[in-house]
C-alpha cells in the first residue's frame, strides 16, 4: 500500500487508507509518511525494471531453454540465444513450438501447409503427428546481438 | 462383523493426496527426455544406494536401498541408467509441482517435496483432481497419482491404491462402503498412514492386521494404550476427519516449520524478518536432533485477494548438507523476489528435506547472536558485489569444490536453475 497521498485516491478511500495506515503502524512497521508537499513519483516507483516480471507471465509453468541450431535463423532466432517457454500454453498455427522428436528438444514454427500441420524449420517440415509430442510454445527470444572487439574490450573494462 | 460405514463423510468436503511419481526419475526425464522409456535410478548422497526407481527399475528387480557398486556390474542391468540426486533440479521442480497445484485449489498443504494435500469442492471432486492433474503434467511435466477421500488417512489409502492399480486418480468419495470396506480389509495395518513398524507389531498383538482391523478398533483405548496420534488415524480410517488440510503432526523425514502469521505481511521487509526467525527455528530443531539438510523448501502464500490467491515457493540446495543457522536464514529469501509487494500474505513455511547426520561438516555454530546476523548481513553484501568466492566463513569460504564435498559423478545438468547449464533445445 502506498501512503504519502495519491491524486487518485477518492474520499470514500481516504478512510479506508486511513484505518489501513492504524493497523501496520500499530505492528511495528516504518511507514513512511511525509508532512511537507508528497513526491508524485512516489505512487509510481515499482524498483528496477525486472525482466523477470515483464517477460515471464507465468513462472510456473515457463522454462528458459537455450538454442543450439540455426534452424530457424530466418526468424531471427541463432544458436547460443535463449527463448521463454510457456508449458501453459497450447500448439497454434503460428506459434513456435518446442516439441519432443526422438526423444530430443526441437524448435519449429506451426504451419499449416495443404490442409497438414507441420513443424516447419528453414530447412524441414516435419508433420505434427502423435510421435510429435508438444513440450511448449516459445514467448520470447532473447537474442545476442555482436559489441565486436570494442566490445570486448569494454566488457573486461567494467568487470575490472 | 461390524458394516463399515463413512461416520461424517456425507458431511465433510473432500480431500486429495497429489503425490508425485517417482519424483526424482520423473525431473530426470523432463531434463533428459532419452530417459523417458528406460530403466532409471537416482543415487542417494555420494552415490551411495538408489533412492528412487522408475517402474522398468523395478520390474529388473532393483530394490530400494541397493547400494550402487552392487548393480552397476550385474549383467541384467547393463541398461540401468543411475543418476546421481540433483537437489538443485528436485527442488526447482517440486517448487513448480506446489505452485501448479495452488494454482487450482485455494486449500492446499505442502505435505513433502512431492506430496501434496488438496482441498476439493464436493461436487465431482474426481474432475478437479483430474484438471490439477492434467495441468501439473502440463505445465511442469511431471506425472502424478492422486487419491481422494474424506479424510487424509483415507486419501493416502486412495492414493497408495491408484499406484498399486496403475491408475492416475482412486476417488473413494465415489465408492459405497462396502467396496470402501473390502479395500481396507485387504491392506495391511503396516501401510496406513503413520504406523511403523513397532506399531505395526504393538497393533498385531491386539489381533488388528488390516486397515479394516484398525478403522473397527476402540479408539479410546488406542489413545490410552499408545497416542492420540493413533486414535486419530483410527477415526480417520472409519471416516471422521481429524486433521484438516494445513494441519499434519510431525514426520521425522523431513522437518517442516509453518505457522500462520499472527497479521498479514504484505512487505517483502517484513516478511524477511518472519522468514528468517522460521529459519532460525527450522535450524534450531534441526540440530537438536542432530542432522544437516540437504534441500530447503520455502513457500509463502496469502489469503484470498483481488479474487486471486498467491502462492509461492522457492528451494535452495545445500552441498554439502549444512545446519548452518545462517546459511538457513538467508537461503529462506530465495522465495522474497517472487513475492507481490502490498498482497497480504498470512502463510509462510520451511521444509526440510534430504535429511542426514550431521558431522560430515564442522560444527561451526554452537550459538546464535544478533551480532553475527549484522555479520551476515555485511558477508551478504560483499559476495553480492565481489561474487560468492570473495568471502566465506572459516572453512566454507575461499573454495572451490573440495575432497569433502558430495561425490555426484552421474550428476544430470542444472537444466532449470543454473544459467551457464540451461537445457537446450534444437
Amino acid at each position: 500500500m502506498v501512503v504519502g497521498g495519491s491524486a487518485a485516491a477518492l474520499p470514500g478511500d481516504t478512510l479506508h487508507s486511513m484505518s489501513n495506515i492504524r493497523s501496520t503502524a500499530a505492528r511495528g512497521m516504518a511507514v513512511e509518511t511525509t508532512a511537507s508537499f508528497p513526491n508524485p513519483a512516489q505512487d509510481y516507483f515499482e524498483g528496477q525494471i525486472s525482466l523477470d516480471r515483464h517477460l515471464v507471465r507465468r513462472p510456473t509453468s515457463t522454462f528458459v531453454l537455450r538454442v543450439s541450431s540455426d534452424a530457424l535463423a530466418s526468424m531471427g532466432i541463432r544458436a547460443g540465444d535463449e527463448l521463454l517457454v510457456d508449458r501453459a500454453l497450447s500448439p497454434a498455427p503460428g506459434r513456435v513450438l518446442v516439441v519432443l522428436l526422438d526423444d530430443e528438444r526441437r524448435l519449429g514454427r506451426f504451419d499449416v501447409v495443404d490442409g497438414v500441420a507441420v513443424l516447419a524449420t528453414d530447412h524441414e517440415q516435419i508433420p505434427l503427428t502423435s510421435d510429435v509430442e508438444p513440450w511448449g510454445v516459445a514467448t520470447v527470444l532473447l537474442h545476442h546481438l555482436p559489441l565486436g572487439p570494442a566490445g570486448e574490450r569494454e566488457r573486461r573494462n567494467i568487470a575490472r | 462383523m461390524t458394516r463399515y460405514n463413512w461416520g461424517t463423510a456425507n458431511t465433510s468436503p473432500p480431500l486429495a493426496l497429489v503425490d508425485v511419481r517417482s519424483m526424482f526419475v520423473s525431473v530426470e526425464r523432463v531434463l533428459d527426455p532419452a530417459l523417458r522409456e528406460r530403466a532409471v535410478i537416482v543415487l542417494s548422497n555420494n552415490d551411495g544406494c538408489a533412492v528412487a526407481r522408475s517402474d522398468e527399475a523395478k520390474a529388473l528387480g532393483v530394490q530400494m536401498g541397493d547400494p550402487w557398486f552392487q548393480l552397476r556390474d550385474k549383467p541384467h542391468l547393463a541398461d540401468l541408467v543411475a543418476k546421481s540426486s540433483n537437489y538443485e533440479e528436485y527442488g526447482a521442480f517440486s517448487s513448480r509441482f506446489h505452485e501448479t497445484v495452488a494454482t487450482i485449489s485455494a486449500t492446499t498443504e505442502t505435505y513433502s517435496v512431492d506430496e501434496a494435500f488438496v482441498g476439493l469442492p464436493r461436487a465431482d471432486p474426481a474432475a478437479t483432481a483430474d484438471t490439477l492433474q492434467a495441468r501439473v503434467r502440463q505445465w511442469t511435466g511431471l506425472p502424478t497419482a492422486a487419491g481422494i477421500g474424506p479424510t487424509k488417512t483415507l486419501a493416502k489409502v486412495a492414493q497408495r491404491h491408484a499406484k498399486a492399480i496403475g491408475q492416475p486418480l482412486v476417488d473413494l468419495t465415489a465408492w459405497s462402503p462396502h467396496d470402501v470396506g473390502d479395500l481396507l480389509a485387504t491392506t495391511p495395518v503396516s501401510e496406513v498412514w503413520g504406523i511403523g513398524p513397532r506399531l505395526t507389531a504393538g497393533l498385531a498383538g491386539l489381533g488388528i492386521h488390516t486397515a479394516a482391523d484398525l478403522a473397527f478398533a476402540d479408539a479410546g483405548v488406542l489413545r490410552r494404550r499408545w497416542s492420540v496420534v493413533l486414535e486419530r488415524t483410527t477415526r480417520e480410517l472409519a471416516g471422521v476427519p481429524c486433521m484438516p488440510v494445513g494441519f499434519t503432526p510431525k514426520d521425522r523425514q523431513q522437518l517442516m516449520y509453518s505457522r500462520m502469521l499472527g497479521a498479514t505481511v504484505s512487505t517483502s521487509a517484513e516478511m524477511r524478518s518472519v522468514l528468517a526467525q522460521y529459519a532460525a527455528a527450522a535450524a534450531r530443531r534441526l540440530r537438536a536432533h542432530g542432522l544437516d539438510t540437504a534441500l530447503m523448501q520455502v513457500w509463502i502464500s496469502s489469503s484470498r485477494f483481488r479474487d486471486d490467491i498467491a502462492h509461492h515457493s522457492a528451494a535452495v540446495a545445500f552441498d554439502p548438507p549444512t545446519s548452518d543457522p545462517l546459511r538457513l536464514i538467508t537461503s529462506a529469501r530465495a522465495v522474497l523476489p517472487k513475492m507481490r509487494q502490498g498482497w497480504p500474505y498470512n502463510r509462510a513455511g520451511i521444509l526440510l528435506t534430504g535429511l542426514s547426520p550431521a558431522g560430515a561438516t564442522p560444527q561451526l555454530w554452537p550459538g546464535e547472536t544478533p551480532s553475527r546476523l549484522r555479520l551476515a548481513a555485511a558477508l551478504d553484501e560483499l559476495a553480492g558485489r565481489y561474487g560468492r568466492g570473495a568471502v566465506g566463513w572459516g572453512p566454507t569460504g575461499l573454495r572451490d569444490r573440495r575432497r569433502w564435498d558430495m561425490r555426484r559423478e552421474r550428476l544430470s545438468p542444472a537444466g532449470t536453475t543454473s544459467w551457464t547449464q540451461l537445457l537446450t533445445v534444437r
